[in-house]
């Protein structure tokens, strides 16, 4: 699985470079993830406009890194595709993580707080 | 025949131009003599370009005009065969017959090639199938929701007298009709679990994670309105594996495996469960159940927000109606609160009342072990998140039933959503009645009863909720269609209004004092009872006289509807032949038609029995050719046409309070055959319509049903007191109709005599035997007979579906 990631305002921002986020993947996803945050990143923000499919596999992915960033740190999705967004609001999970439409926003809302 | 009006827009040239077309680049025939199954999809694809573009029309109308929606969810249509259909209603059917002609092609052969959508198992599935037909013709936006079953209702076969089911593979060579959706599939997830989390401002926020995916792909088939200026659809969905859900196990090697999950979620719309008043609390229902109602939503939800947009959340039940067609779609109730309060993140009380505003409930039967029920953990474990939502909305309900009537625990569990036993259950009617602001019955009898018997305590909270809608029948399939003679005289007599204002054949009335009509009328039936004739022969092997009495009971087989008292009452005829030596008034060909769910076995011996007493009646000839008795196989909607406009009198003769409507007791009188019935469904309203002199009722009242219940019903004293019941229940006890297997019948003088028989038959057999002598004395005056049976015709018209439907419009929906 290939990444691509940036340091922006104290943020991360990484972009996971698959159209699918999904149990084939996942694990490799949590792995790397885990890295990042044990280097000290704890502000992440995933940028999914690669991603077209997401499973329930992939969401706990995306909020294992959630927990694992602790009290002080905090997760923002944006570039989600209406698909994918829907998964997010099917299953309550848009309300853990701010769903903002550009980095922008993603940025203002983690650093914000 | 013809259609009594005739599209314009195709003339027979460009009609074998398109057909043509569709022969060499579709079925890629390119020259070769086409068969039957070619013509008849080369034609059917022809056909279904003019219903393409009257699906765009119409949808281009009800977007300009803003017309309110109807979204009939229903696991069951059984639409039979759709090419005569179509042709009729678009009024095509003269230019095709033609056009096939032109070819050497007769379009009858055409049209029987065509399997049957048996996509449904009786009644409330056809009922489905006339209300597209009603919503259609009279210009409605009103579309149906289902499965798309791989197989429909299985097939019936008879071997020595012995019900065979056979897969009914219906869309083996595929449909022309359907048009698949690709682009409009949905995911809708399965299983899982609920993390009980907190959102970002500290709320409680259960999240639905580790759940499976199901891919629902829909598939429209255009159900065009008489006339054809609107074309609706009938949406089917079929389960597909999402390429993604078992990617895990592809990986990890396992390709067997990972195929078999990949079968195990597309079994989801594989069959339809073939019973028609037992369910038996299987997962797999359970996951059609909410697969429909899941896929129904999405696609409504992503109507509305292309017609309106994302904010517009308030108008919901001001621009969409969802009826719930029994409590199989009642899941919905729990989904629409889903969507509303996880997706759309409204206020519970608001999702609320646009939840109840939504939604409206069918309920068709009064049968405790047709009311579904399923098991807590069951429910748990597929539908984790629902639940939550069902416990929810049961304990704000119990709060107001408490309020309402404090202290009355009693009443608090009766009316819970959850039955409080081991293990629980969720009462899926009372979600129903909950979460919808109308709850109707089918015939008056029946919404009496669902307010007095059955839910009496939900209509003690709202009684403004419960209402009735007597169920109808569609006149363009099942007179115009099914009977081209009976229909082309009356048009001829009266006009061809009645087509789409069926009150119009009360201008028959006078008609039926004269006797030319009445001769007219008695040679169109001589006809379609000829036409009858030849194909009993043909099934049956059984030559038959059409000056008989054509005595009819084609339905489903179930205790209830009691083709066993009609057995009795054949039985009672023959003796009465064969050791009094009387003569019958009249002689009579006893037809019956109709499946046994493949688990009942009570309904297959009955089958059998049939069977048995015909093999044993038609062959003695002692009887001189007075009865035969015939069990046609396969009932079907295209075999109900054959039968039904050949029928002289029509049995209705369920224990009263337990058919809820019934339609096939309208669709006989629709066709000028008398009805012999229990004050039961609605049968009542028939009699209320045709006058009591035009009927033939016999039987138990149901106060008087509920009465000997409770006082205890004892067969005994009937076998002790009449000398009827004693005969025929010694008869069938004595091995008389199965010399080789003397006890194969014993169950039935068990059943009826020594346990107390639930249905009553014994108390009822003198009755409905007197009243079939009333019978067989009038069908021997023609003259007597046939006026009777034109005023059943013409005061029919209250059993339109056209009626039934403008008064669910009116008074459920609100769309005028």
């Amino acid at each position: 699985m290939q990444f691509e990631e940036q340091q922006q305002q104290g943020v991360l921002v990484v972009r996971p470079l698959e159209k699918s986020l999904d149990a084939t993947n996942i694990q490799e996803f949590r792995e790397y993830m885990v890295g990042r945050v044990q280097a000290g990143n704890h502000l992440i923000a995933f940028d999914l406009a690669e991603v077209e499919f997401i499973d329930s596999s992939g969401l706990g992915g995306i909020i294992s890194v959630l927990k694992s960033v602790g009290e002080d740190g905090n997760v923002a999705l944006f570039g989600v595709d209406d698909n994918v967004r829907s998964l997010f609001k099917l299953t309550r999970t848009d309300r853990i993580f701010p769903i903002l439409p550009s980095i922008g926003g993603a940025l203002l809302a983690l650093v914000k707080n | 025949m013809s259609t009594d009006f005739t599209n314009p827009t195709l003339s027979s040239r460009s009609l074998a131009k398109t057909l043509q077309h569709y022969a060499r680049y579709t079925l890629g025939n390119s020259g070769e003599k086409l068969s039957p199954r070619e013509y008849f999809d080369a034609t059917s694809l022809a056909i279904r370009e003019q219903m393409i573009d009257g699906m765009a029309r119409t949808e281009e109308h009800h977007s300009r005009t803003g017309a309110k929606r109807l979204y009939y969810l229903s696991m069951e249509f059984l639409m039979g065969r759709a090419l005569g259909n179509s042709l009729y209603n678009l009024g095509l059917l003269d230019i095709c017959r033609d056009t096939l002609a032109g070819m050497g092609v007769d379009l009858e052969e055409i049209r029987a090639v065509e399997p049957d959508a048996a996509l449904g198992n009786g009644g409330l599935g056809r009922l489905a199938a006339c209300f597209l037909d009603s919503l259609a013709s009279l210009g409605y936006a009103g579309y149906g929701y289902g499965l798309l079953y791989e197989f429909g209702l299985f097939r019936q076969d008879l071997r020595n007298g012995r019900q065979v089911e056979k897969p009914d593979h219906w869309l083996a060579h595929g449909s022309p009709w359907l048009i698949e959706r690709p682009e409009e599939a949905c995911i809708v997830p399965i299983y899982g679990r609920i993390e009980h989390a907190v959102d970002g401002d500290g709320n409680y926020n259960p999240m639905w994670l580790d759940w499976q995916v199901l891919i629902g792909v829909p598939s429209d088939l255009p159900v065009p309105g008489y006339g054809g200026a609107c074309v609706n659809y009938l949406r089917l969905y079929s389960a597909r594996s999402s390429q993604d859900f078992d990617m895990k196990i592809f990986n990890d090697g396992d390709y067997l495996h990972a195929v078999e999950q990949k079968i195990s979620s597309e079994t989801i719309s594989k069959i339809l469960y073939p019973s028609d008043t037992r369910l038996s609390g299987k997962e797999l229902r359970l996951l059609q159940e909410y697969f429909l109602a899941a896929c129904s939503l999405r696609d409504v939800f992503r109507r509305y927000r292309k017609a309106h947009g994302d904010n517009e959340l308030d108008k919901f039940p001001a621009r969409i109606a969802i009826q719930l067609n029994d409590t199989h779609p009642a899941i919905t109730v729990a989904e629409l609160m889903r969507i509303f309060v996880d997706e759309e993140q409204l206020e519970w009380d608001k999702a609320w009342s646009l939840t109840q505003a939504t939604l409206g409930y069918t309920n068709h039967t009064l049968m405790p072990e047709a009311l579904e029920k399923w098991s807590v953990p069951l429910f748990e474990r597929v539908l984790p998140r629902h639940l939550q939502i069902i416990y929810e909305i049961n304990r704000r309900f119990l709060d107001l039933v408490a309020n309402r009537w404090p202290g009355d625990f009693a009443r608090q569990m009766r009316m819970s959503v959850i039955e409080e036993c081991e293990p629980k259950q969720v009462r899926m009617a009372h979600l129903a009645i909950v979460g919808s602001h109308s709850v109707n019955g089918v015939a008056k009898l029946h919404s009496d009863l669902v307010t007095t018997d059955l839910v009496p305590d939900f209509y003690a909270l709202w009684p403004e909720k419960f209402n009735n809608k007597t169920n109808g029948v569609t006149p363009r399939r099942w007179l115009l269609k099914a009977n081209p003679g009976l229909a082309g005289l009356i048009s001829s007599t009266i006009g061809s209004g009645w087509i789409t204002d069926l009150d119009q054949l009360r201008n028959l009335e006078p008609y039926a004092d004269d006797s030319s009509f009445r001769k007219s009328f008695i040679d169109v039936k001589t006809a379609n009872k000829l036409l009858l004739a030849e194909n009993i022969w043909s099934s049956n092997r059984l030559r038959v006289d059409p000056g008989a009495l054509f005595d009819v009971q084609v339905k489903r087989m179930h205790e209830y509807k009691r083709q066993l008292l009609n057995v009795l009452h054949i039985i009672s005829l023959y003796l009465s032949i064969v050791e009094d030596g009387r003569d019958l008034a009249a002689p009579r060909v006893f037809l019956f038609a109709g499946k046994a769910a493949p688990g009942y076995w009570t309904a297959k011996q009955v089958i059998r029995l049939i069977c048995c007493v015909a093999d044993k009646i038609n062959n003695d000839s002692r009887v001189k050719g007075q009865i035969k008795i015939a069990f046609l196989p396969d009932y079907r909607v295209s075999l109900a046409e054959k039968i039904i406009p050949a029928a002289d009198l029509s049995e209705q003769i369920s224990t009263a309070g337990m058919e809820a409507s019934g339609t096939g007791n309208m669709k006989l009188s629709m066709n000028g055959a008398l009805t012999i019935g229990t004050m039961d469904g609605a049968n009542i309203e028939i009699m209320e319509e045709v006058g009591r002199e035009n009927i033939y009722i016999f039987g138990l009242l149901t106060a008087e049903v509920v009465e000997m219940h409770r006082r205890g019903y004892n067969p005994r004293d009937f076998y002790e007191r009449s000398e009827r019941v004693r005969r025929v229940m010694d008869v069938i006890g004595s091995g008389m109709f199965s010399p080789g297997e003397p006890d194969l019948f014993a169950w039935v003088r068990n059943s009826l005599l020594d346990n107390p028989d639930h249905y009553f038959h014994l108390a009822d057999l003198d009755s409905y035997a007197e009243v079939q002598a009333v019978v067989a004395n009038d069908f021997a005056q023609p003259d007597m007979w046939t006026r009777k049976a034109i005023l059943n015709v013409a005061r029919i018209g209250k059993f339109s579906s056209d009626r039934t439907i403008r008064e669910y419009a009116r008074d459920i929906w609100s769309m005028e």
